[in-house]
């Protein structure tokens, strides 16, 4: 079973400045307003694991999906349930500009589940959490 | 308009405005052929003062177009609606409409100087909010209203000036209604034209910042401009409260004055406007009024030229998202307020004939808008020295008013007040003037 949504906006901060943004774990929390932190362990790479902390005990996270520029993806174990963050750079509607999506993806039993009791919570921040890399990212780079 | 009425009265009048035109807060612009309101843009009822100088002046007015059906866009999702009450879940609209009327309530209890009680000025609107239980919609709406009206997030403008202000206006619901309220009309020419016509009458110099006012008891004032010294009888200072620190006055103003321009920021408001071909949205029964509960944009209004040759969206940014919004470069600014139109009436906004923006808060001779957010202990402790004057020293502009203070009515108003203040203290002057020459 699957639970899952996401958020795009277009901006004309580069790729690689969005890429810095998603890839810097500490700088999260500036991002994301439940975030209260979060670290990388060991240079980004399929398999690169970090913790990081909502509300509650923090969470191992564990990078399933790394290509450069393009996408990446990390998973958070739950009980029969795997919560996934899925982020995505793509061609804007003009050369200046990209289109960046970031989503959530609730597989396993009790997807619909946390999805209810999780997702829905997430899913209300998302297009603040996009919007608010976007604007790092083009600030970075003024 | 105080220049406008000592005038009338006979009086040698000079305006010093420090911008490159006229206007302070109201501007207008045109952008693919519409003029566009980047300040103050419209009028209603009740606003008696300035209904009569537009009528005076020869400036025409029209009604906001509120036909068709709202929208709404809450945690996520996008509803239509009819009428003034968003599509929002029946306990916030129940909580709302409670807060609301313990608001008013509260507001109309106001003593008739409009003044409450002082604990009403030690707390923030934010924290009276959580005291009676808001919850996170009423409060998510009501920080709307505050990012709209102060350009601050409620936490940052004390309880008690928002109590007074909201009176001052005839409540909520006059302050914030389109029909019958204080978005009813605009100006077909663009609420400038006032200050441009007034200015073509008297004797102005643009982009002429005063540095310094000398002013001595019992002596004329010295005015001190990059085009050299003026002297006056009287001068009426009419810049916002936080904007009088950019002046050195000598000697310097009593403490009371010091303290209120460092506690009387402005707020951060930003207007943005797409131009169409045409208003698009009215043929999908759209009245291109919206409402979200998340940014940049978070309030819309149609703001069309009167015949829709073209159509225009003008979207409010405020509070914490004009602080971040205005920060971002030009195209950056654009691609956002596009997208959250798009969101709002389809993709077709994402192809306006024009843009622009206006960020209020890097004005530097006006320091934010629309008006300017007192903190909790500012108006009691402060207050007082809003509109004192200080020997021949005067003060107006929008701030100083207590009726429909922070709209072009509350400005027009401090005006009017301020040369009959002038006129006064310069009829004394001559008669003592005039007595000691006798003895």
């Amino acid at each position: 079973m699957t639970w899952s949504t996401e958020s795009t906006c277009e901006t004309t901060a580069t790729a690689q400045a969005v890429w810095d943004r998603w890839t810097t774990a500490s700088s999260w929390s500036e991002d994301d307003a439940s975030c209260q932190w979060a670290t990388l362990e060991e240079p980004l790479k399929v398999g690169s694991k970090g913790k990081v902390r909502t509300t509650g005990p923090a969470q191992n996270f564990t990078f399933t999906e790394v290509v450069p520029l393009k996408k990446m993806t990390f998973t958070i174990s739950l009980p029969l349930a795997v919560l996934a963050f899925p982020h995505t750079l793509g061609a804007g509607s003009s050369p200046s500009t990209v289109r960046v999506t970031h989503g959530i993806v609730i597989t396993g039993p009790l997807a619909p589940v946390f999805g209810f009791l999780v997702g829905r919570k997430l899913a209300r921040e998302l297009p603040r959490v996009v919007r608010l890399v976007t604007e790092h990212a083009v600030l970075a780079e003024a | 308009m105080a220049a406008r009425q000592l005038a009338a009265l006979g009086l040698d009048v000079v305006v010093l405005e420090a911008h490159e035109s006229v206007g302070g807060r109201t501007r207008s612009a045109q952008v693919a052929g519409v003029t566009v309101d980047l300040g103050g843009t419209f009028v209603g009822p009740t606003q008696d003062r300035v209904i009569a100088l537009a009528a005076a002046l020869g400036c025409r007015t029209h009604p906001t177009w509120v036909q068709g059906k709202s929208v709404v866009r809450w945690h996520g999702s996008r509803r239509r609606y009819s009428g003034t009450i968003p599509r929002v879940p029946v306990t916030t609209l129940l909580n709302t409409e409670r807060v609301r009327l313990l608001f008013d309530r509260a507001a109309n209890r106001l003593g008739a100087d409009g003044m409450g009680r002082s604990e009403q000025d030690e707390i923030s609107l934010g924290t009276w909010l959580t005291r009676v239980r808001a919850g996170q919609g009423a409060t998510a709406l009501l920080a709307a209203v505050a990012r709209t009206t102060w350009g601050c997030e409620p936490d940052e403008v004390s309880l008690l000036h928002a109590l007074r202000y909201v009176k001052g206006c005839g409540g909520i619901n006059r302050m914030l209604d389109t029909e019958g309220g204080a978005q009813q009309d605009h100006f077909a020419a663009g609420a400038q034209e006032m200050s441009l016509r007034m200015a073509a009458e008297l004797n102005v110099y643009t982009a002429c910042p005063v540095r310094s006012v000398r002013h001595t008891a019992g002596e004329d004032v010295v005015l001190e401009t990059p085009h050299g010294d003026l002297v006056a009888r009287a001068v009426v200072v009419a810049v916002p409260p936080a904007m009088r620190n950019r002046i050195v006055f000598d000697p310097p103003l009593p403490s009371g004055y010091q303290a209120l321009s460092q506690r009387w920021p402005q707020g951060a408001l930003t207007k943005a406007y797409a131009v169409y071909e045409k208003p698009f949205w009215r043929d999908d029964n759209l009245s291109g009024q919206t409402l979200s509960d998340d940014g940049p944009v978070f309030i819309t209004l149609d703001a069309s030229p009167e015949d829709a040759s073209r159509g225009a969206l003008l979207g409010f940014i405020g509070g914490d998202y004009a602080r971040r919004f205005d920060a971002l470069p030009q195209a950056e600014r654009r691609l956002q307020v596009l997208q959250c139109f798009a969101e709002l009436f389809g993709p077709a906004a994402l192809q306006p004939l024009g843009y622009i923006d206006q960020r209020w808060a890097s004005e530097p001779w006006i320091g934010g808008g629309p008006t300017a957010h007192p903190g909790p202990g500012a108006l009691t402790g402060y207050g007082r020295w809003m509109a004192e004057p200080v020997g021949r020293i005067h003060w107006a502009g929008t701030e100083t008013a207590d009726v429909w203070s922070g709209f072009m009515d509350g400005a027009v108003r401090s005006g009017e007040r301020a040369a009959t203040e002038v006129a006064a203290h310069l009829a004394v002057r001559t008669t003592d003037d005039e007595m000691a020459a006798n003895a």
